[in-house]
């Protein structure tokens, strides 16, 4: 029992939907993932790539065509692994005519939750999610962003070891991105696991622990992120205005050169931080502005391109 | 933990031993053994409820929270109101029509108050019972409950009992605004009705009045669950239009068992195939038919308790058999 | 266990409950039927009628407890019409005929339209035709209103009101003897009034059966030793009719005729003195004197059509044309039927 355990796992989870009579069309194919317990999983991929189905599969709202998983343990869709669970649906949706804390005290209730200790949950949670000042709204008069604060809430109310997330931060101010991203990341350092699907990569890419990328049905590459990211170990330089004469200075000491962007960076590559560094002093010393200094770590939303394009390919 | 397996595992041995007793029972009401049919057949029912209740333990406060929540929801709806006022106004109504006899006045108060009723509860429970979990699912606001430890069965149940609550109380509010209306009237009509010796009195056909009211509760139930239960498979409109059809369907029911047990040649000869027919149907229509007293209405008899209880019965028998179909059907239903 | 299997496994349970729900089924069924709150219109009744009639019995029925409000209505209808007078004027009834028509079909165990329409015929609109001396009129219209009451009867089997109904416009007013006695008797199996029996006795006095009458006064008396109109008829019937009646069966023709004539000639005009001299005649085979004695019956008494149909049926019987002012010539009455649901055989003694 001391070895991490394994939150959810699956094995070539297919989901075909049917399409008119005779229609198919692949939701999500032959999906083998493990998601360790206490890590953040970032499930990313284009539009209709298949998170939202991969997600309902594993809530069992959707029934496998083929494949099987295990959440907490538990066959999917079993009751029993639902009292452990947090769900926050994308676009969430609720009773219209109920304000936020009769609404979590509905759910609160289905959890069995009551009394003293719920109300005190819930005053917890809208302070949480920042709500607390607008709990009297009623649903039908809330924001887009305020419904998905006041889904977080209902989605924690039982404290749960699993909490699923289909694009937590769409609509979301950026305060309230950011507050999103705390939550998450509390829940990680409390050993909770968290399951996100985005395609807000920016977001995903400092948050999670691990990541696999889908697209079009088909799981294209998962990972840790560290693994994902850092093709080479390498270390970059992005530098504005680099003159030609700067580069052949540097010419025995860089690996590679991407040339500059619509934005004029150029980003110069080299084999260690010492390099780096070097490459970064010269580029200065002749009137260039170094932007950074760093890991030649990829961008999460370049690795995306690379695998998405390159199924565009075939 | 061991020890829970093992009470689980005694548990579902019952549950399948209660469920092989049931299926002999029911086979001994087939063969109707000693003219026991009711007795076995109920028994079997019983059993298999219990069975079911084992096997499934039902979580009866997420049924509660569901139903509840589903009460103070359909509250709101608007077309309840505007249905409950209307209802109101025809009850009222009832009494301003005045004919030559006051045999034919106090008939006309029954039917059209009773109508109204009846016509009222039907709409509301046609069209709640048809949009709760069509709703729910449109909305989407199906996923966060599921994906809570509600399970679907309770769901359905919930919704059920909460719609079945709502149409009661609607039922209540006009069932009270009749029964005063029938106090203010009656007893003058009544009276010229005995001064001119027919045998009646008023308490009898005020009991005859809530009676009836109570068994429109019941029809309700029967009407709600097969919209329910449509609902969990096809669309709200097609489930609303199929209950409406089946209610006016089940009044028929009677004819079809005519027509299925109809023998004599010298009268009419009927094609087998349109009696096996009518059989089918007869036994697959739910007896709408049943809760109407107004025979008994008009003549001023005494409506028998027994009968009341039996009527009552079946209609939640049959309701809950609906929904354990509902149940079966939105388990297998996708989101 | 797969789901697939789940799922066969609770339909199975599902069907299992509804075959053992099926015997409770039957119960309220049976007995709906057996205490009357369900009074389906036998398929026997839905053979016999017009297409236009079935889509009202079954839309009536279909309504189930609906239909109740709708034939409300039409009734309200019909008594605006009744009260605008549309409804009596002659030969203008087509709209109340139709109104009246559908409230019976709609509802027909609602007993007040048949009795209604039975008793605005044979009485309201036959009245009016008498008033205007159109009797072949007045005989359709009395006709018209049986016909109401006896279909009405057919649905309501198991009720006394529409027999009575019937018993007496054919005592009243088709003055039809033998019909009248039988539906009188037919509610004798139902809690009837205590004069019951007495209107059979009147029935068969008139006709004459002066036996039958007798037992059914004797009966009266055994009923109610108080009853001094059954007495004062046997004591009457004893006196002058009964010797009569004795002497005819035994063969002694002419002694009863004499003994019949005693009385006639005190009240030359009494009705049950010419029927009872009638049958003597018919009786004797002199069928001739039997059709004048009818005939002088039909035309000095107010309308007889008892003693009318008898001059029709001799006439037949004879080979001549019956008499130009015998205009009243019924197509036979309305058969009583025996619909599903009604009781046993009907009681054809006193007592029985
Ligand atoms: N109920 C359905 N019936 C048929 N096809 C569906 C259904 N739901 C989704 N799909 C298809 O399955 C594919 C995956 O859809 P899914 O909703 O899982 O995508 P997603 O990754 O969540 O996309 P997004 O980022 O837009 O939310 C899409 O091509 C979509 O068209
Ligand atoms: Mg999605």
């Amino acid at each position: 029992m001391g070895e991490i355990g394994i939150a959810i796992r699956t094995e070539g989870l297919t989901k075909v939907y049917r399409i008119g009579i005779r229609g198919t069309h692949v939701g999500i194919g032959d999906l083998t993932v493990e998601v360790p317990e206490g890590e953040i999983y970032g499930l990313v991929g284009p539009n209709g790539a298949g998170k939202t189905t991969t997600l309902k599969l594993l809530l069992g709202l959707l029934f496998p065509t083929s494949g099987s998983g295990e959440v907490l343990g538990l066959p999917l869709g079993s009751p029993d692994y639902k009292a452990r669970i947090g769900y926050v649906p994308d676009g969430p949706y609720f009773y219209d005519h109920l304000n936020a804390p009769e609404l979590l005290r509905f759910y609160g209730a289905l959890f069995g939750l009551t009394g003293k200790v719920l109300e005190q949950r819930i005053a917890e949670l809208l302070e949480l999610v920042g709500m607390a000042d607008r709990a009297h709204f009623r649903v039908h008069e809330y924001s887009k962003g305020m419904r998905q604060r006041v889904a977080v809430a209902q989605a924690l109310l039982n404290d749960p070891d699993l909490i699923f997330l289909d694009e937590p931060t769409a609509g979301l101010d950026p305060m309230g991105a950011i507050q999103m991203r705390n939550i998450v990341l509390d829940l990680r350092q409390r050993g909770k696991t968290v399951f996100l699907c985005s395609h807000l990569l920016k977001d995903m890419e400092p948050m999670c622990d691990r990541v696999a990328i889908v697209s079009r049905g088909a799981l294209k590459l998962t990972g840790p992120i560290d693994e994902v990211l850092q093709a080479g170990a390498g270390y970059r330089v992005r530098a504005t205005g680099v003159s030609p004469e700067t580069r052949r200075k540097i010419e025995a000491v860089v690996t590679g050169i991407v040339e500059p962007d619509a934005d004029g960076v150029a980003v110069l590559k080299a084999a260690d931080q010492k390099r780096a560094l070097e490459v970064a002093n010269t580029a200065a010393g002749d009137g260039a502005q170094v932007l950074e200094v760093g890991p030649d770590r990829r961008t999460l939303e370049e690795v995306f391109i690379d695998v998405v394009e390159g199924q565009a390919g075939d | 933990m061991d020890k829970k397996r093992g009470a689980g595992v005694a548990a579902r041995s019952l549950a399948i031993m209660l469920l092989l007793v049931a299926i002999g029972l029911v086979a001994l009401a087939v063969l109707n053994l000693q003219g026991l049919r009711l007795l076995f057949g109920s028994l079997a029912l019983l059993l298999v409820g219990i069975a079911a209740a084992i096997l499934l333990q039902p979580n009866f406060r997420a049924i509660y929270r569901v139903a509840s929540a589903t009460f103070f929801e359909a509250r709101r709806r608007r077309f309840m109101n505007v249905i409950l006022i209307f209802a109101v106004i025809l009850v009222g109504l009832s009494s301003f029509f005045a004919t030559l006899s006051p045999s034919a006045e106090l008939n006309m108060l029954l039917d059209i108050g009773l109508g109204s009723i009846r016509l009222c509860g039907m709409l509301i429970a046609v069209f709640l019972g048809a949009r709760l979990i069509a709703d729910e699912v449109d909305k989407k606001t199906v996923d966060v409950i599921l994906a809570k430890p509600v399970r679907r069965a309770e769901f359905v149940i919930g919704k059920f009992l909460g719609a079945w609550i709502t149409v009661t109380c609607f039922l209540l509010v006009m069932g009270v605004a009749f029964f005063i209306v029938y106090q203010i009237k009656a007893p003058q009509l009544v009276a010229k009705m005995q001064a001119v010796g027919m045998a009646l009195s008023l308490e009898e056909t005020s009991a005859n009045v809530l009676k009836a009211t109570l068994l429109i509760l019941f029809e309700m139930m029967v009407l709600t669950s097969i919209a329910i239960t449509v609902s969990t498979f096809a669309s709200w409109i097609f489930s609303a239009v199929f209950a409406f059809t089946t209610y006016f369907a089940g009044q028929l029911s009677s004819y079809f068992h005519h027509i299925a047990t109809f023998n004599d040649k010298s009268v009419a000869i009927i094609n087998p195939s349109i009696k096996m027919f009518s059989w089918v149907i007869y036994r697959l229509l739910p007896h709408f038919e049943f809760f109407d007293i107004r025979e008994k209405l008009l003549t001023h008899d005494p409506v028998y308790w027994e009968m009341i209880g039996m009527t009552a019965g079946h209609g939640v028998l049959y309701s809950l058999v609906l929904v354990a179909l509902a149940c079966v059907f939105f388990s297998y239903r996708e989101f | 266990m797969g789901r697939r299997e789940r799922l066969f496994l609770g339909i199975f349970l599902i069907f299992l409950a509804w075959i053992a729900l099926q015997p409770m089924d039957d119960w309220v069924a049976q007995h709906r039927i057996i205490y009357g709150y369900n009074r389906p219109t036998p398929i026997t009744k839905i053979v016999e009628f017009r297409p236009t009639a079935v889509t009202g019995i079954l839309a009536g029925a279909m309504l189930g407890s609906f239909r109740g409000v709708a034939a409300n209505f039409l009734w309200l209808k019909m008594q605006r019409l009744w009260n605008e007078g549309q409804a009596s004027a002659l030969g203008r009834t087509g709209e109340a005929e139709d109104v009246m028509r559908t409230v019976t079909l709609l509802d027909p165990h609602w007993l007040e339209p048949w009795t209604f329409a039975g008793w605005h015929y044979s009485y309201n609109l036959s009245y009016e035709a008498e008033a205007a001396h159109n009797y072949a009129r007045q005989g359709e219209f009395i006709q018209r209103g049986l016909n109401y009451l006896v279909e009405g009867v057919s649905y309501n089997p198991g009720t006394y009101d529409l027999y009575f109904e019937v018993a007496w416009t054919y005592f009243d007013k088709m003055k039809e003897y033998d019909e009248a006695a039988k539906w009188a008797r037919a509610t004798l199996t139902f809690s009837h009034p205590e004069f019951i029996p007495r209107q059979i006795g009147h029935a068969y006095e008139r006709k004459p059966d002066i036996p039958q009458a007798l037992d059914w006064y004797d009966y009266c008396m055994k009923q109610n030793p108080a009853d001094n109109t059954a007495k004062g008829a046997i004591l009457t019937i004893r006196e002058r009719y009964l010797p009569a009646w004795r002497l005819m069966e035994q063969g002694k023709y002419d002694e009863a005729l004499k003994s019949t004539q005693y009385y006639l000639n005190v009240d030359p005009k009494g009705r049950i003195g010419l029927h009872l001299k009638a049958t003597i005649y018919e009786r004797k085979g002199d069928l001739q004197k039997a059709l004048e004695t009818w005939r002088y019956a039909a035309t000095s008494l107010s309308i007889n059509w008892y003693a009318e149909r008898q001059v029709a049926r001799l006439s037949a019987k004879l080979g001549v044309p019956a008499p130009a002012d015998i205009v009243f010539l019924p197509s036979g009455p309305p058969s009583l039927r025996r619909p599903t649901g009604a009781g046993g055989a009907l009681p054809t003694r006193p007592g029985q």
